[in-house]
């Protein structure tokens, strides 16, 4: 394989899978892919629609992410499809700056072995395709990092201001993105001989700089209140009244003791070569314990941040992997050199001995990991990327078309579960699109809130759960009093329309039962 | 000269007829590379496993499980037998490359059956995941990776074995 086939047999395997993934994947019907999936949607669809009101939302989130998807609405139409696009094209990049940083140790194998690691690595798959701003705004991260990285000759200008400038869209995707700022500024510091920190920091800062003044100057509302208080508020309720499922779990981050495994073997290779440390390495392990202290002490904790251990796992894993399985085949490939002849008196024996310990332990070693991946890792991976084909889809869902079908003329729609909102293209008010755990816990929403938000809002529409709403007399004064005609119901959930929306009533289970003649 | 050979740390010899036409593994226990015993004791592990199972219930020593969580009798005392003349083969007959050939087979083997036949009862590791809750739990994975390892690990042998000897003396 010639040098630049090596360099494109793994860009095209990584692109063809990001087909094959792009195309297998529900990305444009699928209700709810990952954890907050939900929430971007509604976001982008209610700035799109109603710009005027995004400041209403109560987004304790930067607004970029939001933004950019409400434009990409507004030009190629609402479709759910958009964000989890580009989401996916980012996690993909993620392997591409990964694979630059680790450049000088990087052959194919190891390439190879860091993509298979990092995308089968646990809620990876499910992550990389929902729209949701954690992945993103890691990528993007990685690629600033990737961008100002250059080792063996002094860093052009433009990539310091450009490392700059993505590093801001990483901090205004989400704030979480900086905590690969100690590593960046390690690998910084680590490549200073070639390019001076003094020179290049103040371009990446200038870059970072204008960016920022950028995204705030387009952000319907920007403030310290929302980006830091609100998360420390409910950092600060959380480690008084501490609740154990929102505390840092490890279980989260070694579910892959797959990977965590031959990531130790990669420190280990680090420490054993006589040359000096490979930036790829260093920036590596310092975003991991960078993670540990972050995340150990930052509450609440939510499983998807194991996406900022799971990038730099994987790159030392890989490492670690490479070296050993490179041992093994070299212990195949080389030549017998160390066979000595041996004469033993007597009986006219010649003793060779064509076998040492560490070549045989780097072969089990190898086999090990490679078996362990193929058959714990894979079918992992297997399952969930079963799971996401099978999430369930807006046609299967029996409230969408009444959504859709009414919604023409509505204004707002209540809803217990917000994606149904976005594909039934109604709009909830604006304060109840986040309805996240922090907002609970802080006091920021709640069911009085709630009530005084849809009478004042009056929905059109009202999706409300037979044993939550339902059960509330308030909401039933509110249908009472709306005359709500019920259009459909479940075993969980009914519709209810307003009559100015000449809706046509659903048959009760008695009238069903009359009906079928039963 | 001997003691040359003890400082080379080596622990796989191979012995060279006085007519210097062919060369045999030394077949004994300690001459075999480490892979071999490694791929060995796993499939001694499966023989046992099955074999104590079989003693245990004939003795009355299991009698809490039910005859469905111990599969076939018959079935995993032949399969155990099976196992256990594999691993003599490969520790005491066969040379280190036809060890490493045996162990490609048994792993390859029993990929198949277990892709085949993946829903199906195994006797494979006799009552030990009935009475050890992990092994229950991750029955699957097991199943799965020790024959893939089996597989890797005799290829590998295989390989180095072929490219390590010498082809004339």
């Amino acid at each position: 394989m010639t040098a630049k086939s090596q360099r494109l047999f793994p860009i095209f395997i990584l692109v063809l899978l990001l087909v094959i993934w792009g195309c297998i994947a529900p990305l444009a019907n699928a209700l709810n892919i990952g954890g907050d999936d939900r929430y971007e949607l509604c976001n982008a669809q209610l700035v799109e629609r109603r710009p005027d009101m995004a400041a209403r939302l109560e987004n304790d989130q930067p607004w970029l992410h939001t933004l950019l998807v409400a434009l990409a609405f507004d030009i190629l139409g609402e479709n759910a499809a958009i964000p989890r696009l580009l989401t996916l094209i980012l996690t993909f990049s993620t392997v591409l700056a990964c694979w630059s940083l680790m450049r000088e140790d990087v052959g194919l194998l190891v390439k190879l072995l860091f993509m298979g690691y990092y995308l089968t690595s646990n809620g990876i798959p499910t992550l990389a395709i929902s729209a949701m701003l954690e992945p993103s705004a890691v990528g993007l991260a990685v690629i600033a990092v990737a961008c100002s990285y250059s080792e063996t000759k002094r860093l052009p200008s433009w990539r310091a201001y450009l490392a700059g400038v993505i590093m801001a869209l990483a901090a205004f995707t989400k704030l979480t993105a900086m905590v690969v700022v100690v590593g960046w500024l390690v690998l910084l510091w680590h490549q200073r001989q070639t390019s001076p920190l003094r020179v290049i920091a103040p371009r990446i800062l200038a870059g970072f700089v204008a960016t920022s003044l950028f995204v705030v100057a387009v952000s319907p509302t920007i403030s310290f209140q929302d980006l830091w208080i609100s998360h420390w508020t409910a950092h600060e309720l959380l480690t008084a009244k501490p609740d154990p499922g929102y505390k840092f779990d490890f279980n989260d981050v070694f579910v892959d003791w797959i990977i965590f495994v031959p990531a130790v073997l990669g420190i280990l290779w680090q420490f054993k070569r006589a040359t000096a440390a490979r930036s790829g390495t260093l920036f590596a392990l310092a975003w991991l314990l960078t993670d540990f202290g972050v995340f150990y002490w930052h509450k609440p904790w939510w499983s998807y941040y194991s996406i900022h251990f799971q990038v730099p796992l994987a790159m030392l894993a890989a490492q670690g992997s490479g070296w050993v399985i490179r041992k093994a085949w070299h212990a195949i490939s080389a030549e017998p050199h160390d066979i000595i002849s041996i004469n033993v008196p007597g009986n006219k024996l010649k003793w060779s001995i064509n076998e040492n310990i560490s070549a045989s332990v780097s072969g089990i070693v190898a086999c090990i990991i490679i078996a362990c991946w193929c058959g714990i890792q894979l079918p992992y991976f297997m399952k969930e990327c079963e799971t996401i084909c099978s999430t369930k889809t807006v046609q299967e869902d029996e409230f969408v078309p009444y959504i859709r079908q009414y919604g023409r003329q509505a204004n707002w729609i209540y809803v217990n579960d917000e994606n149904i909102a976005f594909f039934g293209g109604v709009l909830q008010p604006p304060e109840l699109v986040l309805r996240t755990y922090k907002r609970d816990i802080t006091g920021g929403l709640n069911k009085d809130k709630i009530i005084q938000i849809v009478k004042s809002y009056k929905p059109e529409m009202l999706l409300l759960s037979v044993k939550g709403e339902l059960e509330d007399k308030r909401f039933q004064e509110i249908i009472n009093r709306g005359k709500y005609v019920r259009v459909k119901w479940s075993n969980d959930s009914e519709l209810w329309v307003s009559p100015k929306l000449h809706p046509i009533a659903a048959n009760s289970t008695i009238e069903m039962i009359k009906l079928l003649g039963i | 000269m001997i003691n040359q050979r003890k400082q080379c740390a080596s622990f796989h010899a191979c012995v060279l007829l006085s007519d210097g036409s062919r060369w045999h593994t030394v077949k004994i226990f300690c001459k075999k590379p480490l892979h071999v015993w490694f791929g060995a004791a796993l499939l001694l592990c499966f023989a046992l496993a099955k074999l104590l199972t079989i003693f245990a219930r004939r003795f009355g020593f299991l009698p809490h499980l039910l005859q469905s969580q111990v599969s076939d009798e018959r079935l995993m005392f032949y399969a155990g037998i099976g196992e256990l003349a594999a691993v003599f083969l490969i520790l005491y007959i066969l040379n280190v490359k036809s060890s490493c050939q045996l162990i490609a087979l048994i792993g390859a083997s029993f990929l198949i059956y277990r892709y085949v036949m993946f829903d199906m009862p195994c006797p494979c590791m006799g009552a030990a995941p009935a009475l050890v809750p992990w092994l229950k739990i991750n029955e699957r994975i097991i199943l799965l990776t020790v024959p893939i390892i089996w597989l890797l690990t005799g290829l590998w042998g295989w390989a180095r074995a072929a490219h390590a000897t010498p082809k004339q003396l």
